[in-house]
This record gives structure tokens, sequence and C-alpha cells, in this order.
């Protein structure tokens, strides 16, 4: 058995990463997601982000806010968000998404 | 020894497993039969390909992760089993119990980083993404396109949107039907209770605050069997609009909160007010081995025996709190030996493709070995922050996670830096969400205060 301690499972993220990303200086949570990919995977952090942000803080890190939680949260087959495109005032599929349309993070 | 039912399905449905029939419970989840037929090792981890079982049984891990009937990336904890369904396990070479790919997590021993591996080299890095494109990944495309959705987004106008079916929110839902409001209430789960349906049947609960004897429930225990027949009942009589298995996705420009229905597809729901009653994802322990099969949270542990599985003959519980308490007594009471740790902590667990072993250190650092088919644990969840904070919810880091936060009645404190372009007008949140322990007696209290102060914004006539 290796000694692996996952941080996230979705992902295959080890404590051991987690540490040393956070060493090399991606010390706020949004950094350390980026970096290492935490968060990111099937569960988009329901299961790894309190510990990711408690093992951060333990390390003098910034995880006062939790990285953005966008949607939706349980996957869902795309066949059940494309008809959003065809809503009126909705963007249109040949335009790129205006700045602050949600679904356009 | 493997997980085994300790009771029969009342409701049996045959399913198929990699060409084995199983009999399931046509209102229990699919994973729960899965388990009870001894299979704990559901998946596999996309890199790595370690092996994964269900940790959390509420659609909060990837461990359960299966194709059904040639769909990709079910949640088998999430849904229940029509007759003849057909489950696979995916992201397996030769076969799911030896995965040839499992290779690849004893050649990264320490873990992979993708952005200093083989970087920079040329050639090199262009063998190694052909690599991890052959062996990362979850799943394989669907044997056939999804059947055609409705056109357009149904809409539902509500006054207010309750999401989250467990103590919290059904004790909010009814409140406010009893002051005159329209509510919707969704939950992502085939059956309303949350947390509740995590405790084992016959379980107890503590209600810890003497409003609870004022309410006529006994201070100290609440049988949370009545507890959830008595809510279910209310919420009946009160005429809520329940929806099942429909999981809000998201949260657009503040009053659209969309919900994803495995047969309505998706609907929006246009509400006055919305409150956030999401609960809370299981804790997670840092040990080695954390990941394994068997290893799971007191919730799962209690949702598999009230689904009639027994997660071992030997369990090992690590942490408290009312779940694992609820756990221990009724794991026992069905003959299995179990050992909470008291004064000790888990520093490993240990198998190959689930738990055989458990490593304990004393207060001293002293360890020792024992031999068990799970580790169970417990503490404080974290709070389901998502999307109150889509919402515009202002939160507090703690050690166990992200509370969202709300005034004395369950108003939701906005974020003062909100991430979406306009936040919700009437937010609010109670229960775990919230930061509190599991106390249905408490909540209901809470739910009262919530309810009036909800009324105040969505102006209805009681």
């Amino acid at each position: 058995m290796s000694g692996k301690i996952l941080v996230c499972r979705c992902e295959d993220v080890t404590l051991h990463e987690l540490e040393e990303s956070i060493a090399k200086g991606h010390d706020d949570i949004e950094s350390l997601k980026r970096y290492t990919g935490f968060g990111t995977g099937w569960c988009q952090g329901k299961w790894c982000l309190a510990a990711c942000a408690r093992v951060l803080a333990e390390k003098g890190g910034d995880a006062a806010l939790p990285f953005t939680p966008r949607p939706p949260f349980h996957p869902v087959p795309l066949g059940d968000l494309a008809v959003i495109g065809d809503e009126p005032g909705a963007c249109p599929p040949d335009e790129p998404g205006k700045p602050g349309d949600p679904l356009d993070h | 020894m493997p997980p085994r039912r300790i009771r029969a399905p009342a409701r049996p449905v045959n399913i198929e497993l990699d060409g084995r029939t199983i009999v399931a419970d046509a209102d229990a989840s699919i994973a729960s039969a899965l388990v009870g037929a001894g299979e704990l090792l559901l998946a596999r981890s996309p890199k790595f390909h370690r092996p994964r079982g269900p940790s959390c049984m509420r659609g909060g891990c990837d461990g359960c992760l299966m194709r059904v009937d040639g769909v990709p990336n079910v949640m088998t904890c999430q849904c229940t089993p029509r007759e003849g369904a057909v489950v696979e396990q995916q992201n397996v070479t030769l076969s799911a119990k030896v995965d040839l790919l499992r290779a690849t997590d004893w050649f990264f021993s320490k873990g992979m980083n993708h952005h200093e591996m083989f970087a920079g080299i040329p050639g090199a890095q262009h063998v190694m993404l052909a690599f991890a494109r052959r062996i990362s990944g979850l799943g394989e495309l669907p044997d056939a396109a999804s059947p055609p959705r409705p056109e357009g987004v149904p809409t539902i106008e509500t006054d207010v949107l309750v999401v989250g079916g467990g103590a919290a929110g059904l004790a909010t839902a009814v409140a406010l039907r009893g002051r005159g409001a329209r509510v919707v209430l969704c939950d992502d789960r085939h059956a309303l209770g949350g947390a509740l349906l995590a405790f084992p049947r016959g379980a107890r609960v503590a209600a810890a605050d003497a409003q609870g004897a004022a309410r006529g429930g006994s201070v100290g225990d609440v049988e949370v069997d009545a507890l959830l027949a008595r809510s279910l009942e209310e919420v009946e009589r009160a005429g809520v609009d329940v929806r099942l298995e429909a999981t809000v996705i998201g949260v657009l420009e503040g009053d659209d909160w969309l919900f994803v229905h495995p047969r309505d597809g998706l609907v929006r729901v246009r509400a006055r007010a919305h409150v956030v009653a999401t609960g809370g994802h299981d804790p997670t322990p840092l040990f080695e081995g954390n990941d394994l099969p068997g290893v799971m949270s007191a919730r799962a542990a209690g949702r598999l025996l009230r689904d009639g599985v027994l997660c071992g003959e030997r369990i090992v519980v690590d942490g408290d709190g009312p779940h694992a308490r609820a756990f221990a007594l009724a794991a026992r009471a069905e003959g299995a030996e179990v050992e909470v740790l008291e004064r000790a902590s888990v520093h490993s667990v240990s198998g190959l493709s689930r738990v055989r072993s458990v490593t304990v250190h004393d207060e001293s650092g002293r360890a020792t070995r024992r031999h068990c088919d799970a580790l169970v644990f417990d503490g404080p969840v974290a709070p389901t922050f998502e999307l109150a904070v889509q919402a515009g919810a202002a939160t507090r880091h703690e050690r166990f996670g992200y509370v969202v936060l709300a005034d004395e009645r369950g108003r939701v404190l906005p974020d003062p830096n909100p991430r979406d372009a306009r936040p919700s007008p009437a937010l609010f949140a109670i229960g775990e969400v919230a930061g509190a322990a599991l106390d249905p007696t408490a909540f209901a209290a809470r739910a009262d205060a919530l309810s009036a102060a909800v009324l105040e914004v969505v102006g209805v006539e009681s």
C-alpha cells in the first residue's frame, strides 16, 4: 500500500503535493486550486475544499474566502443545459458570453 | 468480511453488475444494493487508478461513479434502480478488481506534478501527454445520444424557494406555509429527510435546547423515525410543492434559480425569497489510505444501514457526533464488532482494494494495529455553501469549512464583494449550512423565526 494521503480524491491530489505547492508560494486558495487542481474534479470541492483550506490556514496561507463555486452543483448532462441558449435574452450561441454572464465563467 | 445485507429489500428489483444479478431495493440507492452484495470497490480514481468506494453516499465524492444503462458517470448513491438496470465499472483496464493501470499509483509514489513532469524536454512532453490522455479521465461516451429535451425552460413562480429537504428545510417549508406563503422545496435525492436519513432506523438524536420540550419533544432525546414521519406528514398536509431528485444547479442573476430533474430537465424557479438549507458535506479525514474503499463517513454508514446494509463485521469508528454514536449502537445491535476510538487517532488504513486494517496512534504516539473491514469517521460537517455564495452570501472560514453568515432571524449577510453581477434580494439560511450542529428541535424553533422574517420581505397576508 502506498502511503498517499489524498486531499482531493477526484483529481488524485496528495497532501504532499498540496504542502509542496504552498511552500512554493501558492498560498491563497485560488492559486493553490489552480496549481494543484484540487477542487476541479467531479465533486467540485465538496469533499476536498474544507480540508485543503484547513491545511492552507495551518501553514499560514490565506484561506479566508472559498474559491468561487460555479454552477452546476452536481454534474448534469449537457443536453439539460443546451435549452438555455433558446431563451429570449440569453447569449446567442454564436456570440461569446458577455462579461458577468454567470454561465460564461 | 465484506459488507452484507442485514435485511431483504422491501421492494426488490433485479439489477446486473458486470454480468452478475443483484437484488436491489427500488426505494434505496443503486450504490446501497451494490455494497449490500459485498461490492465496495465500485470505481477507480482518474489518475492513479486507485480503488474507490462510496465514502459519502450523498453525491459528494467520486466513490460510486459507474456506467448505468450505457450512461457514464452516474452517481449510483443518488439514484434508485429500475428493474433490469445494467451497471458497469468504468475506467478499468483488464477488470475492475485487477486494474493494470493501478501501476501508475506505485510509479508516482508522492503524487504527480504535471507542471514540472517532463516539462521542457522536447518529445518527452508529447509522449507524456499522450500517455496521460490514455490513462486518465472518467468513463467513456454514452451508448446513445440523450433523448431530446423539452424546448425552452419552464418557469415555476412561487413566493419562497427552499433548497434542501433535511430537518432545517422541512421545518422551514412547513413554517412558511403556516404563514400563508407559497413554497417550492427542492431536494436532490429521491427521498426527503437529508441528514436524518443518515441515521439508522430506530436511532435517537439529542435535542439540545429547552424549547424542544415546549414544542412537544422530550429534551435530550428525539426518535428520528417518529420525527421524520411527523415532518413528512406536516409537509404533505401543509401543501408544500415538493420536488425530489431536483438538483438546484445554480443561481443566475440573483433571482433565477435553476434545477435539473432527470425527467423534466432544466426548470427555472422565480421566487421572491430563497432559503438555503443545504446542510453540510462530510468532514475529510487526512491519513494514509483515506480514500480506500471501506473508509466512509458515519452518515454514509448510517445511510447504508437504513437501506439494510452493514458495512463490515469489524468496524473502527473515529471521531464523535450524533451519527457516529447512532451508527455504533445500531451496528453492534446487528452483531458487528465496533470499536470507538478514544484518546487515539488514526494514522493509516491499509488494504489492497479495501480496508483490512487500521493503525492507530495513542496519545503518547504509540502505534497499534487492528484488523477491520471499515473505518467510519465523524465530525463537524463542512457547510454546503455553494448556492448561498452564488446568491451573494458572505462566509467565514472555520476549521471545519466555510460557514454562511446569517443574522439571528436567518437573513444572510451579503458578501461585501459579491462574485455574481446581482445577488439574490432576499436570501436566508438555516441549519448546518449556517454553521449550526444538527438539532431538529432547535431548527424548528429557528424556522419559525426565519419564516416570520421571510414574510416581512415577501409580504404575503397570513
